[in-house]
């Protein structure tokens, strides 16, 4: 006999073991013979995490009971995995492309990143994985108890109950320790892979062990063997024609939807190739471990006391036979099909609880400013260790409420048919581009509720949540919502009925609520994204490393620039390094590039995180997972805005709209402008250099070479009117004039206009009479300039034969207005908004000395003492209202 | 007999500066300083060529030139644009028109005389 | 993105094979599920306790089990001999 001492130190060593081949694998994974870890052999045992606890006893179980119906749970797996190329190569490269994490992420992202899609696929695989991790707990606790009663010297006979309770608190630490050590980037785990891998070539060789003992040992030869099935209580099989074909479909089902499933399988993968592998080395490894499981049933049914526990045979067999080794070995390979499971369970669990969960909650309380900072690792890690107590203390809680008597194979189905509801929603998300986020979430909610309904909850003990009477007469006393009997079928195979039902329900919700809602402009980004995964590169390609690479940069780089500017980017680098195409070799000058380019659409942070993410690996930490939830509430809140507010999406395009046409009317000004002044620099400069080349030619009159010599300088004038008239106006308009703020009498102002503008002429200028009366607190030389300005005009433009100009003052609140009025034909009004531009003569007419700037001059002035000019319209010819605020001086400065 | 150069442009230092070196060179010259008109101006007094600015009131000189390319009459009448906004695009624009010279102000005196010769020869020949 | 270096343009003598494991491939699992589904049409009743012998069945499942292992090994190597050529 083993000591139970005994075998609870070889337990701990085990485990110990386990830590350190985690440990190395983790720590090779920094350095350079990183290759083997990522091998597909590796990549296959890591699927072994579906044989647990119930593979290795509950199948034994399951066949004493059952007969070959155990091999269905094996079947489905291996049908999906021979059909890798329909579901599994799609799964794993969109899972690559886009850096899925979970199902519940993998769902989320399908269907618009839509927060509560996570959150409804995080709860369903909390809860589905429940009786799953029960299961787990149970048969850790049988196998010890299988020991402790057979030696009497164990120091606790504990009670079944807080044996469990050790293991889940065991497993629990275990996990934190080994599943929330590092914040990994990208989700993988390479420790924990590498130790699964261990603990899948164990627990295969221990029941391959006890298989052979059984058929070489005890039942003596293969002949005797399949003779001794023919004489069991098993010899007989009756197909039963609907759990056969609905098991096989539902292993299946869950092969794909459980969380820890598709962690090992798509997020956990590292190379696309390794499914060519996986495609027919698990299969193998699943028909190994089932091999034996009959002649085991067989052997057990006929040597063991009546009434043993068939779940336990591959245990007992070899103990009752003194194989003492055996039996440590075999108990040593249910431990690992049992912790492995929790492991991968609890990590993968984990990872959506924080992700989908906690992260979510996290963000939305710290509202609208939640941006990058150092409290969401902590928040993370937290809530991850929290959730793994959670999801353990659930499962013990479970087997618990349960009685810890139900057969390992009935918790096992319960688990895949929760999960299984996730299938519609993935399959119709990956095939589908008209599935939309309602349908999902209908079909989720409706599966859900109804597995939880007839499967679920009756069994965790009828009583404990539904009562006999719902039971027994349906929920309100509606017959026909009898969770057992559903529409008041009667007789179906209760796992049938539920899967049947639940499934169909759900899907119908499905198909229903995706036809008859509309998805959100990012639903529809993220189905195409999906759905076109494949189309785009063509099989051969995509396995090329290299090329893969920076492919992936690309697509990556496409959903951050867009398409046409990451397009313009790759290809501009793949020119410089001498290449064609649009894939440059990702060189750290490119890299560097690509992230400064991201940057300026994600943030610097969110940027590195994601180039380190896609090119180095293992090195980023904790900006990663900032940089999904930024991105993630980002989008998320941008597409709510689209939901909400269309209206007012149609405006903002009206006004970018709007602000292109401005811009391109502001180039087309800016060319014009330039055009101008080109124009008023030349045309004197022609007067001037023809009259030049004229007087130099000599042999003119006196009278002409003082003609010609006085346009020269009239003409050099001009120039230079010009350009003081541009470099004021420069200085205006960037806002540099230093005012020169001081008060006086309107009246003052007036005369220093009137004496700078009236040289000549027969203007006839009228005052306001209160002129003297009012006074400014303003830059009065600027002011005198502006009135310079329209003084000037008016003797230019008033065509009137006796030109006069009436200047009205006015106060009213502080501010003062001046109007500026002649009797001439005024300015027409299709002109008026132009009259204020540069160069904006109305007629082409060229009046010496005048660019036109003038008016442009004046309003840059009046804005810079806090005023405005403006045309006054009505007032029989030109009218300009100048308005001064109060104290200018604060306003404008 | 003198050649005749119709001169239209509405800068009056510009036209005062051509006049004199064209009417120095031996041409006989005119000036007119309206677009609006230039056209028919052109018509009524068929000179031997035309020296035509684009910035003129009224009418643009490509709206001109390219009137004046319509009409038979004045198909082939050389014409010589001036231009002082400098830009490839017009000299283009006026090329596009069926311009016979273009340049640019400011301009040497010796390269206006050598193009209206070219153009009056080129005609002639 | 464009069809800047498309195999298939460069190498039209490839298509029909691939196209053909392709066809394979997705065919596999379909014969699998045929061959599994077939213990359905045995003549068995569980009420009236007919049934076939277990030890038969066995030996048929695992047979088509271990078979369709093997053919997805063949398509596994064909795969990974046209990720070498191409």
């Amino acid at each position: 006999m083993v000591s139970f001492d005994i075998l609870v130190a070889v337990s701990l060593a085990y485990v110990a073991i386990l830590f350190a081949v985690a440990f190395l694998a983790e720590r090779a994974t920094d350095g350079r013979r990183a290759q083997w870890l990522r091998s597909p052999l590796i990549y296959t045992l890591s699927l072994s995490v579906y044989c647990t606890a119930w593979t290795f006893y509950g199948a034994v179980g399951f066949a004493a009971r059952s007969g070959l119906e155990f091999v269905t749970i094996y079947l489905g797996p291996t049908g999906v995995l021979i059909g890798w190329w329909l579901i599994l190569r799609r799964l794993v490269r969109i899972g690559r492309a886009e850096r899925i994490t979970s199902i519940a992420d993998l769902i989320s992202s399908r269907f618009g990143k839509s927060a509560a899609l996570g959150g409804i696929v995080t709860i369903l695989a909390v809860v589905g994985t429940t009786p799953y991790i029960a299961l787990q707990l149970q048969s850790v606790t049988l196998s010890l108890s299988v020991f402790a009663a057979a030696d009497p010297a164990a120091a606790v006979q504990a009670s079944p109950n807080s044996t469990a309770l050790w293991v889940a608190v065991g497993l629990a630490v275990f996990t934190i320790l080994f599943g929330t050590r590092t914040l990994d980037s990208n989700e993988r785990h390479s420790g924990v892979v590498m130790a699964i891998a261990v603990e899948a070539v164990v627990k295969l060789v221990a029941l391959l062990a006890v298989g052979a003992f059984v058929v070489w040992g005890l039942a003596g030869g293969v002949g005797n063997t399949l003779a001794l099935i023919d004489t069991s209580p098993i010899a007989q099989w009756s197909v039963p024609n609907s759990r056969w074909i609905g098991l096989t479909f539902l292993s299946a089902a869950a092969f794909l939807c459980l969380p820890r499933m598709f962690h090992v399988l798509v997020v956990e993968n590292s190379d696309e190739r390794h499914l060519h592998t996986a495609s027919w080395a698990f299969p193998l490894y699943l028909l190994l471990m089932s091999l034996f499981v009959v002649p085991i049933a067989v052997v057990g049914l006929d040597m063991m006391p009546e009434g043993a526990n068939p779940d336990l045979f591959v245990l007992t067999l070899p103990m009752t036979q003194g194989q003492n080794g055996l039996a440590v070995l075999a108990f040593l390979g249910g431990f690992s099909s049992a912790t492995s499971m929790v492991i991968v369970a609890a990590i993968a669990l984990s990872t959506m609880v924080s992700n989908h969960l906690a992260a979510p909650v996290w963000l939305r309380s710290r509202g609208e400013g939640a941006t990058v900072s150092g409290d969401l690792r902590n928040v993370v890690l937290m809530s991850r260790r929290i959730a793994i107590a959670v999801i353990l203390g659930l499962g013990y809680l479970y087997y618990r409420l349960s009685g810890g008597g139900a057969a390992l194979a009935a918790m096992g189905l319960i688990s895949f048919a929760g999960v299984a509801q996730v299938l519609p929603a993935m399959v119709g998300g990956i095939f589908w581009r008209g599935a939309t986020r309602i349908g999902a979430a209908a079909g989720l909610t409706v599966g859900f509720i109804l597995w939880a309904y007839t499967m679920l909850l009756p069994s965790v003990g009828v009583g404990t949540i539904l009562s006999a009477a719902v039971v027994d007469q349906g929920l309100f006393g509606l017959h026909w919502l009898r969770p057992r009997a559903l529409f008041g079928i009667d007789g179906m195979d209760p796992v049938i009925h539920a899967v049947f039902w639940s499934l169909l329900f759900n899907t119908l919700a499905f198909v229903a609520g995706s036809i008859l809602s509309t998805p959100t402009p990012l639903e529809r980004m993220q189905a195409s994204q999906f759905i076109t995964a494949f189309d785009q590169g063509g099989a051969a390609r995509s396995w090329r490393h290299g090329v893969a690479e920076a492919e992936d940069l690309l697509l990556m780089a496409q959903r951050i620039l867009g398409p046409t500017d990451a397009q313009r980017l790759f290809r501009a680098h793949a020119a410089d390094q001498g290449k064609t195409g649009y894939l440059p070799t990702p060189s750290p000058s490119f890299l560097e590039a690509l992230e400064r380019a991201m940057s300026g659409s994600v943030g610097s942070a969110t940027a590195h995180a994601m180039i380190g993410q896609m090119v180095g690996g293992a090195s980023v930490t904790v900006e990663d997972l900032m940089a999904v939830a930024d991105e993630t509430a980002q989008i998320m809140e941008y597409s709510n805005r689209l939901e909400a507010k269309s209206e007012e999406l149609t405006n903002a395009a009206d006004q970018l709209r709007d602000a292109n046409m401005k811009l391109v009317q502001l180039s087309h000004q800016k060319d014009a402008f330039l055009s101008q002044i080109s124009h008023e620099l030349r045309t004197p400069m022609t007067s001037i250099r023809s009259f030049s080349e004229i007087l130099q030619d000599g042999a003119l009159a006196p009278k002409d070479r003082v003609k010609y010599a006085t346009i020269i300088s009239d003409e050099t004038q001009r120039l230079t009117r010009l350009l003081d008239d541009l470099l004021d106006l420069s200085v205006l308009e960037n806002g540099q004039v230093a005012l020169d703020i001081e008060t006086g009498s309107l009246a003052q102002v007036l005369d220093r206009a009137t004496a700078a503008a009236d040289f000549g002429g027969d203007l006839e200028i009228q005052r306001p009479r209160q002129a003297d009366a009012i006074l400014l607190t303003t830059d009065l030389e600027r002011l005198a300039q502006v009135m310079i300005n329209l003084i000037s005009n008016t003797r230019k433009y008033c065509v009137a034969d006796h030109p006069k100009l009436k200047i009205r003052a006015r106060q009213a609140g502080g501010d003062t207005e001046l109007d500026f009025i002649d009797n001439g034909e005024g300015v027409p009004a299709a002109h008026r908004q132009l009259i204020f531009e540069k160069f904006a003569r109305i007629s082409d007419e060229a009046k010496a000395g005048s660019a036109g700037l003038g008016l442009a001059i004046c309003r840059e002035i009046m804005t810079n003492l806090g005023g405005t000019i403006e045309y006054l319209p009505g007032q029989g010819g030109a009218a300009f209202r100048l308005r001064l605020p109060a104290s200018q001086a604060m306003a404008a400065q | 007999m003198r050649k005749h150069i119709l001169l239209i442009e509405d800068e009056p230092n510009i036209v005062e500066a051509i006049t004199f070196i064209l009417l120095r060179d031996g041409w006989q010259v005119d000036a007119h300083s309206d677009g609006a008109t230039a056209v028919s101006k052109v018509q009524s007094m068929a000179p031997d060529a035309v020296i035509l600015d684009v910035m003129l009131p009224n009418k643009s000189g490509f709206d001109i030139l390219r009137d004046l390319r319509a009409v038979p009459e004045t198909r082939d009448l050389p014409i010589m644009m001036l231009t002082a906004r400098g830009q490839t695009k017009d000299r283009e624009r006026a090329e596009d028109l069926g311009v016979s010279a273009f340049m640019t102000k400011p301009f040497s005196n010796a390269d206006v005389l050598a193009n209206v010769r070219a153009l009056v020869d080129r005609a002639d020949g | 993105m464009t069809a800047v270096d498309d195999p298939k343009q460069n190498q039209p003598t490839r298509l029909p094979r691939s196209r053909r494991l392709t066809e394979i491939a997705i065919a596999l699992p379909f014969v699998g599920g045929v061959c599994v589904g077939i213990p359905v049409l045995w003549n068995t009743d569980a009420e009236q306790g007919a049934g076939v012998a277990t030890s038969s069945a066995a030996i048929y499942l695992f047979s088509v089990w271990f078979g369709m292992i093997v053919l997805a090994v063949l398509l596994a190597r064909a795969f990974a001999r046209q990720d070498q050529d191409a």
